[in-house]
């Protein structure tokens, strides 16, 4: 009697952590369909002027006091990187943002908010070499950027071409092949060849084939 | 009664489980995103910045040593004693960012996925870890040759269940701040 108590309870423990993993599983799963719904590319979310509109314009000093000029019709693309001084994540795309700059024929420009002693901290710390670094809450608000790190990127016509939340080297590149496929964002190419196949899959069966060959 | 139950061999091995599994995921979690945690360690303003770099590997190496230090019985009182430790560093440093009004920062706790805040209810869990590792290094001498097979089994399962469960609760609760906020954004 007693011998089968302990194996009835050992058995049960075992249930017991068995089930709490099925649950912790579950808990993750339903965060995988909140945020990586699609998990290429940048989440796009869905505020702010629009993938084909026209960049709002600004025209602002950066915090050393240079003339700094967004949106409107430039010589290069321009890459608009929304930050926060105390968002770690930023912290680690720094250089990221400097190479695919340099890399793209990008002007990169760093728009962030806070307090005046957390910007200077923030540049003693990180290198970021002759990219302006703007302090502005209007930008922000503009773009209706509610979590960093952001990205817009806008062409030379001053054209809003793609834009998304960036938390990782491959989101920021996924925004330049955005707009090199003129697509507004990977999650939208991807629903878009989707749509397609569903509609006329035989005629365009190679496309899913494509998709992927056209990635990198 | 109550004195008999707490001084039970299982709920001494509980608590040693509890205490293991706690240190050896946040040191984990930790190294594995080390550079994220390097800017976690100076958000937190607390350190000089070329101090910034080394605390970040030695937070994380003390935790594993505390982790595995308390699951083997000869090094557990030291390991135990180098968890309230590490504890009260913890609550210091979290408490004075709390005074200075600094609750948005990210704990760096486990993984930042769960994105936890600072907030008073973390300073209480980690004063109950320091309850039981306290306890462990000091209450506990009296009762280890008692310990059976089955008093680590079934101890080390009830922490598994209890892991569990707290990463559960946590990973729900991180899913509905990003829910909350995206309905705000919009």
């Amino acid at each position: 009697m007693l011998e089968g108590l302990l194996v009835s309870n050992i058995l049960l423990w075992a249930i017991a952590i068995a089930l709490s993993v099925t649950v912790l599983a579950l808990a993750r799963q339903i965060g995988l369909l909140h945020e990586r719904s699609a998990p290429l590319g940048a989440m796009v979310t869905d505020n702010g002027p629009e993938i084909g509109d026209k960049a709002p314009t600004f025209q602002l000093d950066d915090f050393s006091g240079k003339r700094v000029e967004i949106g409107g019709v430039q010589h290069r693309d321009t890459l608009l990187v929304f930050l926060a001084p105390s968002c770690p994540m930023c912290n680690k795309l720094l250089p990221t943002m400097r190479a695919l700059g340099r890399e793209e024929h990008l002007d990169v420009i760093i728009v962030s908010d806070g307090a005046r002693e957390d910007h200077e901290r923030f540049l003693r710390k990180h290198q970021i070499d002759n990219i302006p670094y703007v302090v502005s809450a209007e930008i922000g608000i503009g773009y209706r950027i509610g979590r960093v790190p952001y990205a817009v990127l806008i062409d030379n016509q001053g054209v809003i071409r793609a834009k998304g939340l960036v938390n990782t080297r491959e989101h920021l590149e996924s925004l330049v092949e955005a707009k090199a496929m003129n697509v507004a964002s990977l999650q939208a190419y991807l629903k878009e060849a989707r749509a397609q196949d569903a509609e006329d899959g035989h005629r365009h069966s190679g496309k899913s084939a494509h998709t992927s060959s056209a990635g990198r | 009664m109550l004195y008999d139950v707490l001084h039970d061999p299982m709920i001494l091995a509980f608590a040693q489980a509890i205490l293991m599994l706690v240190f050896l995921a946040g040191a984990w979690s930790k190294l594995r995103a080390r550079e994220t945690f390097e800017g976690v360690v100076s958000n937190y303003r607390l350190l000089p910045e070329f101090a910034v770099g080394p605390a970040s590997y030695l937070l994380p190496l003390s935790e594993l040593a505390v982790g595995l230090g308390v699951a083997y019985v000869p090094t557990r009182p030291y390991a135990a004693v180098g968890a309230v430790l590490l504890l009260t560093v913890f609550n210091i440093a979290i408490g004075i960012n709390l005074a200075r009004g600094r609750r948005e920062i990210d704990c760096g706790c486990f993984s930042s996925v769960l994105k936890q805040h600072l907030s008073v209810g973390l300073v209480a869990r980690n004063t109950v870890l320091m309850g039981l590792a306290a306890w462990l290094a000091w209450g506990a001498p009296q009762i280890l040759p008692h310990m059976g097979w089955l008093d680590w089994l079934i101890g080390l399962a009830a922490a598994l269940v209890v892991a569990f469960v707290y990463m559960t609760a946590s990973l729900l609760a991180a899913q509905a701040k990003v829910a909350h906020n995206s309905r705000q954004a919009g």
